[in-house]
């Protein structure tokens, strides 16, 4: 063991058990591999027991608080979607690339009508999501709708599915109605690649009517990549769960087995945590 | 400000540049070390790092890969980058605002 080891092993002790039984041996290898950069220790010891000590003061807040913690009434946290929401504006000056960029997309410049149907919405250099542009522009350009800040992110695998692309990005959908019933009609997308690349696709509608399959207890893309292949709006809703482990689907709204129409919003309760 | 990030406390700063360090691809934490400095000018302690890193699992916003040899590799879910588009978005219109106020009051540098 070199002594930078040891002395690593050392500090690490400040940490509690369970964190260094998973973060141990790369944190090891970090300092082994960063002391050459700065072979001084005493600021790097002191940023790593003040951490250490955070760390111990807050698992000790947390367990101390779920002992408190009733635990009959799910907590419905919609941390991700009241989060975005009230940055609702952020979201809506998502953009391409700002390299040439989109006219159209804090919804200036470019009349609503003149406006393809869905908005790509750039996450990074091979991610690009869609979403129909009443979810970030009204027709009458107001950016503060109250309807247009609520909106939460969502795969957009139902996209690929319809684009028939390879895209893994994110698209955004507006809580708090059923956008996905909307009656349709063939969409134009327009899309923008990270090279600055400029397509014009149309989407066909989607069939009628599917049964909802049973998600509740899948890790949560593998849900929502499956909800939103098949077409459906998915809406996610963060709960507390004692019973679900951290990021599985807790229940589905409707339930599966369920019919529904294409293009129906589905709320996806997953689980947060505590 | 409230947006994913910012429920991050004062993890923002280094969350913010774990995210955007991670945005091209997962980094193991030394990498991402120099790869904070080398954009950034920012050296993250590595107490600060796995602090940050912490954060960012449980919030879903980075999720830890298989580790190769010791060196566990991060990568950034679809969440946080999200998350991060969002939030540097919104650092946008400020750095954009006071750049612009600051030439029209104090003239361009």
């Amino acid at each position: 063991m070199t002594t930078t080891e040891r002395r690593a092993r050392r500090l690490l002790r400040w940490y509690p058990r369970s964190w260094r039984e998973t973060h141990e041996e790369e944190f090891v290898a970090l300092l082994e591999d960063s002391i050459e950069d700065r072979p001084f220790w005493p600021g790097r010891s002191f940023n790593i027991v003040l951490n250490a000590l955070r760390l111990r003061s807050t698992e000790f807040r947390t367990s101390h608080r779920r002992m408190l913690l009733s635990s009959s009434v799910p907590l419905v946290l919609l941390a991700v979607a009241i989060g975005i929401a009230t940055n609702g504006f952020g979201l809506l000056s998502i953009s391409g690339p700002t390299k040439g960029g989109l006219p159209y997309n804090s919804g200036k410049g470019v009349p609503y009508d003149k406006m393809p149907d869905y908005l790509s919405v750039y996450i990074g250099p091979n991610d690009i999501g869609y979403t129909p542009k009443a979810y970030l522009a009204a027709p009458n350009g107001s950016s503060n709708d109250p309807l247009l800040g609520r909106i939460a992110p969502i795969f957009a695998s139902n996209l690929t599915t319809l684009l028939g692309h390879d895209y893994s990005g994110i698209g955004f959908v507006r809580l708090g109605s059923s956008p996905w019933s909307l009656s349709c009609k063939p969409a134009s997308v327009y899309t923008e690649s990270a090279g600055g690349g400029q397509t014009v696709t149309t989407i066909p509608c989607p069939s009628t009517t599917l049964i909802l399959p049973n998600v509740v207890g899948m890790v949560t893309p593998t849900a929502v990549g499956e909800l939103s292949g098949l077409g459906v709006g998915v809406v996610i809703q963060n709960v507390r769960s004692r019973s679900v482990p951290v990021g599985h689907i807790v229940s589905t709204s409707p339930r599966g087995g369920t019919t529904v129409h294409a293009r129906q919003q589905v709320v996806v309760d997953i689980s947060v945590p505590n | 400000m409230s947006d994913e990030l910012s429920a991050l406390g004062r993890y923002t700063g280094p969350a913010t540049l774990v995210l955007s360090s991670l945005a091209d691809g997962p980094k193991h934490g030394y990498a991402l070390t120099k790869d904070i400095e080398h954009f950034a000018g920012i050296h993250l302690a590595p107490g600060t790092l796995y602090a940050a890193l912490d954060r960012l699992v449980e919030s879903g916003l980075i999720e830890g890969l298989e580790a190769v040899g010791r060196r566990r590799p991060y990568k950034i879910t679809a969440l946080g980058a999200t998350a991060l588009m969002a939030h540097l978005q919104a650092q946008r219109r400020v750095t954009e605002t006071g750049l612009g106020r600051l030439s029209g009051a104090w003239g361009t540098p």
